[in-house]
């Protein structure tokens, strides 16, 4: 494999757990979550397609970017 | 001036205590405006990334569905300019949820560009130029976080310590005794509501003339005394009047740094109030 490939890799995987390490702290902190249930979300969050289950998280709970006053 | 701001403070407060009904009836029912601004809130920043998206990749999207008549050479050249669009949505998210907000959003905004540097880009180091904008546009956002956060701080200690200072106020106008601040150069900081009874608001006066109608200081003034050798003192003071007072001194350090003298007047004999 070429170095700019494994470099690359690296980023998204680096992306990945960084964005998924402040999600999963978010959704242990939550008392609510879309659904009811939240091992499913740390499921997707964790082993959905690099990045695309934080994507869904964030959707689904918005609050985390948009915290009440 | 500092001590009529005070007892103005003092004022502000007894009236905000007195009618506390209208400012929690109005924070109990919100504006029809302020619901329908809060319910949009949430979608904000999804729109912001949306549209920072489709701006960033307009050209491929114009490939992609052949609308020749939309194209332009500006979607098509080095996307450095187009990316700096994302700061909007970073420094939002900054502003409005601090830190973790920032980070959050520019990790995703890294995501957005991650497909254009990996396969898009036909120009020189695309993940370099990449890593370079988020990394820089990050820091940008976390900072916005950073100072919000202190500013806030900074806004709560403040009304902590005007609310304890206004409770201290309180406590001290409520006394049975009479208070009062002197400065260094004899004029009248302070004076709690029962010497402003037997005496009159002298706030801003020399303490020789508005207490013992004077024009020069008193020969037996304790002030230097207290003020200079920081000693507690304590003598007894008659008025030409009636009037006698036992009066304990204090140096007191006023809000301004300045050493002031705190003088109790406890009432031994005479008719007057205190």
């Amino acid at each position: 494999m070429e170095p700019e490939w494994i470099l690359r890799l690296v980023l998204l995987g680096m992306t990945h757990w960084i964005l998924a390490g402040i999600l999963l702290q978010d959704l242990a902190n939550r008392q609510k979550v879309f659904g009811g249930r939240k091992s499913p979300w740390a499921v997707i969050i964790l082993l959905l397609m690099p990045c695309f289950g934080s994507f869904l998280y964030l959707l689904f709970h918005p609050q985390i970017i948009n915290p009440d006053k | 001036m500092e001590s009529r701001k005070r007892k103005g403070s003092v004022a502000i407060h007894r009236a905000r205590q007195d009618e506390p009904s209208k400012s929690t009836a109005e924070h109990e029912t919100p504006s029809v405006q302020s619901k329908i601004r809060a319910s949009f809130r949430p979608f904000i920043l999804p729109l912001l990334l949306l549209f920072c998206t489709l701006f960033y990749y307009y050209g491929e999207l114009v490939n992609w569905a052949a609308w020749n008549a939309l194209r332009n050479e500006f979607f098509y050249g080095v996307h450095d300019v187009h990316r700096l669009l994302f700061l909007v949505p970073i420094i939002y998210a900054g502003y409005n949820a601090r830190v973790k907000g920032a980070v959050i959003v520019t990790l995703v905004s890294f995501v957005i560009f991650l497909p254009r540097a990996f396969f898009i880009s036909p120009f020189p180091d695309p993940l370099l130029r990449m890593v370079l904008f988020t990394v820089t546009a990050g820091l940008i956002g976390s900072l916005i976080g950073v100072i919000r956060d202190q500013a806030d701080r900074v806004r709560k200690l403040h009304i902590v310590v005007e609310d304890e200072r206004n409770k201290l106020l309180n406590i001290i106008d409520s006394m049975a005794d009479g208070i009062l601040v002197t400065g260094p150069d004899f004029e009248i900081r302070f004076m709690n509501s029962v010497m402003v009874k037997d005496f009159g608001d002298g706030i801003g006066l020399p303490c020789y003339k508005h207490l013992h109608k004077l024009d020069v200081p008193c020969e037996q003034c304790m002030i230097p005394k207290v003020i200079n050798n920081k000693e507690i003192g304590k003598w007894a003071c008659g008025l030409g009047d009636s009037r006698a007072y036992e009066i304990v001194a204090a140096p007191y350090i006023d809000i301004d740094g300045v050493v002031c003298q705190l003088s109790i007047f406890r009432k031994v004999a005479g008719s007057k109030n205190v």
